[in-house]
């Protein structure tokens, strides 16, 4: 091999794994969505080829026989995916997937000097994996489409337009002009923005003499708006839309007609199935004892056991009104006999249906391990990722929120945090850096942990970055905490300068943000020289939540238990006032006081009581007292969105309904508590 | 002034490879684009000989960039070459038919390569 062979060698590898990385991230999310909605974005697919097309055009440039070899069976037979003439299975998705192990497989081998391992097999699977053929596509569709654009379609694009049209879309030609300068940027921006209506089927620059100095662009968009509302969408684009699908009512007619031949999961009746479909039915009997349900649908049932839930409470209210009354006793005690059962039942659906919800966090963990790897290799730093708790289950709607937060603060520990080997090697570290995600559940909450052994963060450095973008005052006399605090304030981390003199705080409030969005809360700790974790605290599913109902001034609020750490009785007179702030001393530590009469305006009837309750909620590791009348006892509450007015207001996560049709908010403890440690600094 | 040749093709080490391969054997000065966006910026500045382009890219795809092309009153008679695949067979079909004058089909040699520009080269 000479010198060239070997670089050219190299590049290949390092280039192929990271091809193989987006393809198994690709595979994933493609699996995912066909597995909840049995069918797969087509901008996925058209990625899974893409990426596989590419590894096989490296392969064979570089003379790599089997890597080609199978790389271009699985272009040919993705190529039938994309184009819908063989339909997605979950044995399709297990052939790739086992076809990915192999070419990384391969890649090591070709690294190492030789491709070794038997490609034969997988190769036959393969080849009869484009044998499986799916209903014969239609005939195109007659449209009002130019020649030009027409001609310019791949094999591809065209499917795509078809599919568009068998799914009663509306196809629109859509004509903008840029100005040469980023024509690219702003025409991706549209493609964009245009990919979240529907599909942007092929893009083509046309030539326009009476333009000179720019571009103009014909897309050719599916989608199932009306044309008003496309226009209204482009209008600041200054892009021209017409339709070019005339109205056919027979299309939406297929359509219909064809709903019902969607794969639909069905234990297949052994007396009526002909012999030949059994090879056929191969993939279905993998899945044939479950069923994927969307979240929606979930969300539905949970709603009714919600509403049974009120009904069953109102129920043991007229029942404990029976009781008071001597005549309706024998009653009360055969009612209660009968509710009591019921109750159980109720609750015991209602974790049924949460235990479909949850999912382990481990289903995530490979992804994140992938992309610290990546992220890692970029910066050049010796990483080594561990993960522990992978078994803690979290609601599915959490677990996908939670990558982006995650990678984010991966990305910061590995970008910041981590040294390089000669400065760990300097400070007496070893050269590996270490970053561990680990997940537990603790109480009603599921805490995540993402360390590192790195520089940590400086609380000098961040407060001036603060003081310097007017976060704080210059004389505010901050304990190390409340500096790490300031890297979640919007606006820390938006100029560069301060993102590298601080060396952390990238876009953190972000992440405060999706955390908080979820009922969760987010915390930090940092020991100079040692390291930094952050620490997310997530209730364990946004379904429902045991909320503790509260009185104050005859209001009644809902605080989330998993928030709540105890409750206790006060008497107003052992309630102190350090710095114009009411405290209370607890156990030896001065609790903060908060109360909601003064925080949300609250006009009391009468007298102030002479005892009041203190409901201590806390955030991260820190806490607070939130002083109320009455503690009304708990309830499972599903917690509903309020309208932006209300919204908009600090300290409430939404409404809850707690029996005859009287609706309560719910605060959000989080954004209160934030508020008291606002005040402080 | 040297030919100048552009090359049209996402993928980096494809396009460094055909890049590395044509300078090496013809006098050509060859100019990369990454993808369709790319050549489209460097159309207008450069007049370019000969063009290879790829027919699979994301934004602007071969055939588009063909199209547009063939459009362009600096660029109606330039040679343009495909570079296909096996399974592409249908789409280099329709790019010969909409003005394309040659194209390779992946896996090729460096020979097929440059004795494929060299005929098309003026």
């Amino acid at each position: 091999m000479d010198k060239n062979q070997a670089k050219a060698l190299k590049e290949f590898v390092a280039e192929a794994e990271e091809i193989l990385e987006g393809l198994s991230e690709d595979l994933e999310a493609a699996h995912e969505q066909f597995e909840s909605a049995r069918k797969v974005r087509p901008d996925r697919v058209n990625k899974i080829f893409r990426e596989m097309h590419s590894l096989k055009g490296l392969a064979s440039m570089l003379g790599l026989e089997r890597i080609t070899k199978l790389s271009h069976g699985l272009e040919s037979l993705l190529d039938r995916v994309r184009m819908g003439k063989t339909p997605f299975s979950p044995g399709l998705f297990g052939l790739l997937d086992e076809s990915r192990k192999m070419l990384r497989q391969l890649a090591t081998e070709a690294g190492q000097g030789k491709e070794v391992s038997d490609i034969a097999p997988l190769l036959a699977k393969v080849e009869q994996g484009c044998e499986v053929r799916a209903e014969a596509p239609e005939q195109p569709s007659k449209l009002l489409l130019d020649e030009q654009t027409m001609k310019s379609l791949t094999e591809y694009e065209e499917h795509r337009l078809r599919e568009n049209v068998e799914d009663g879309n509306r196809l629109y030609s859509i004509k903008a002009g840029f100005s040469f300068s980023d024509f690219d940027v702003r025409l991706r921006a549209l493609a964009e923005k245009l990919g979240a209506l529907g599909e942007v089927i092929s893009t083509l620059p046309v030539v326009d003499p009476s333009i000179t100095d720019g571009l103009h662009f014909r897309l050719l968009f599916g989608t199932n708006l009306p044309i008003g509302q496309v226009e209204a969408e482009v209008a600041s684009d200054g892009a021209v839309v017409t339709d070019i699908l005339p109205p056919d009512p027979s299309a939406k007619a297929a359509k219909k007609d064809k709903e019902p031949k969607k794969p639909v999961e069905e234990p297949a009746n052994p007396d009526t199935k002909a012999a030949t479909e059994v090879d056929e039915a191969e993939d279905v009997r993998g899945l044939s004892d479950s069923v994927k349900v969307s979240i929606t649908k979930l969300d539905a049932v949970m709603g009714i056991v919600g509403e049974l839930n009120l009904i069953n409470s109102s129920l043991e209210r007229s029942a404990a009104n029976m009781a008071a009354d001597p005549a309706l006793a024998g009653l009360h005690t055969e009612i209660s006999r009968s509710l009591r059962p019921m109750n159980k039942k109720l609750d015991e659906l209602q974790r049924a249906i949460l235990d479909i919800r949850m999912v382990p966090i481990g289903q995530i963990f490979t992804r994140l391990n992938r992309t610290a790897r990546r992220l890692a290799r970029q910066a050049n730093k010796q990483v080594a990722i561990q993960l522990y708790g992978g078994e803690t289950e979290l609601d599915k709607m959490m677990i996908d929120q939670l990558v982006t937060p995650l990678i984010h603060i991966i990305r910061n520990s590995i970008d910041h945090g981590i040294e390089t080997v000669e400065e760990r090697q300097a400070s007496g570290k070893p050269a590996d850096g270490q970053v561990t995600i680990s997940a537990f559940q603790k109480g009603n909450s599921i805490v995540i942990e993402a360390s590192d052994d790195g520089r940590g963060l400086q609380y000098q450095k961040i407060k001036e970055a603060a003081v310097k973008k007017g976060l704080v005052k210059e004389d505010a006399s901050l304990g190390p905490e409340e500096c790490l605090d300031l890297i979640f304030l919007p606006g820390f981390s938006s100029s560069e300068e301060v993102t590298e003199v601080s060396g952390r705080g990238v876009g953190l409030d972000a992440v405060k943000t999706s955390v908080e969005a979820m009922k969760g809360a987010i915390a930090v700790w940092s020991e100079p020289g040692k390291g930094a974790v952050f620490q997310i605290t997530l209730p364990i599913t946004l379904a429902i939540i045991q909320s503790l109902i509260v009185g104050c001034c005859g209001q009644s609020f809902a605080i989330p238990i998993s928030s709540v750490v105890e409750t206790f009785l006060v008497a107003q007179e052992e309630i102190d006032w350090v710095d114009q702030r009411e405290v209370y001393s607890l156990r030896g530590a001065t609790l903060p006081l908060l109360r909601l009469e003064r925080r949300f305006g609250l006009k009391r009837p009468g007298e102030p009581p002479s005892r009041h309750f203190v409901v201590v909620a806390h955030r991260g590791d820190k806490s607070a007292g939130i002083v109320v009348d009455d503690l009304l006892g708990e309830q499972e509450t599903v917690i509903h969105p309020i309208g932006r007015s209300l919204g908009r207001v600090a300290g409430v996560a939404g409404a809850t309904e707690v029996g005859e049709n009287q609706v309560i908010l719910v605060l959000d403890t989080s954004s209160l508590l934030a508020a008291v440690e606002a005040e402080r600094v | 002034m040297k030919t100048k040749v552009l090359v049209v093709e996402d993928n980096n080490a494809m396009r460094s490879l055909i890049a590395a391969s044509l300078e090496q054997h013809l006098d050509v000065d060859v100019f990369e684009a990454e993808n369709g966006f790319a050549a489209l910026k460097m159309i207008p500045e450069n007049e370019f000989t000969l063009i290879i382009t790829d027919i699979n890219m994301p934004d602007i795809n071969g055939l588009e960039l063909i199209t547009f092309l063939r459009q362009h009153p600096a660029y109606k008679d330039v040679p343009i070459l495909i570079i296909s695949t096996e399974a592409g067979d249908e789409d280099r079909r329709r790019g010969l038919a909409i003005g394309a004058d040659g194209y390779l089909v992946k896996p090729f040699s460096d020979g097929e390569l440059v004795s494929l520009v060299q005929r098309h080269l003026p």
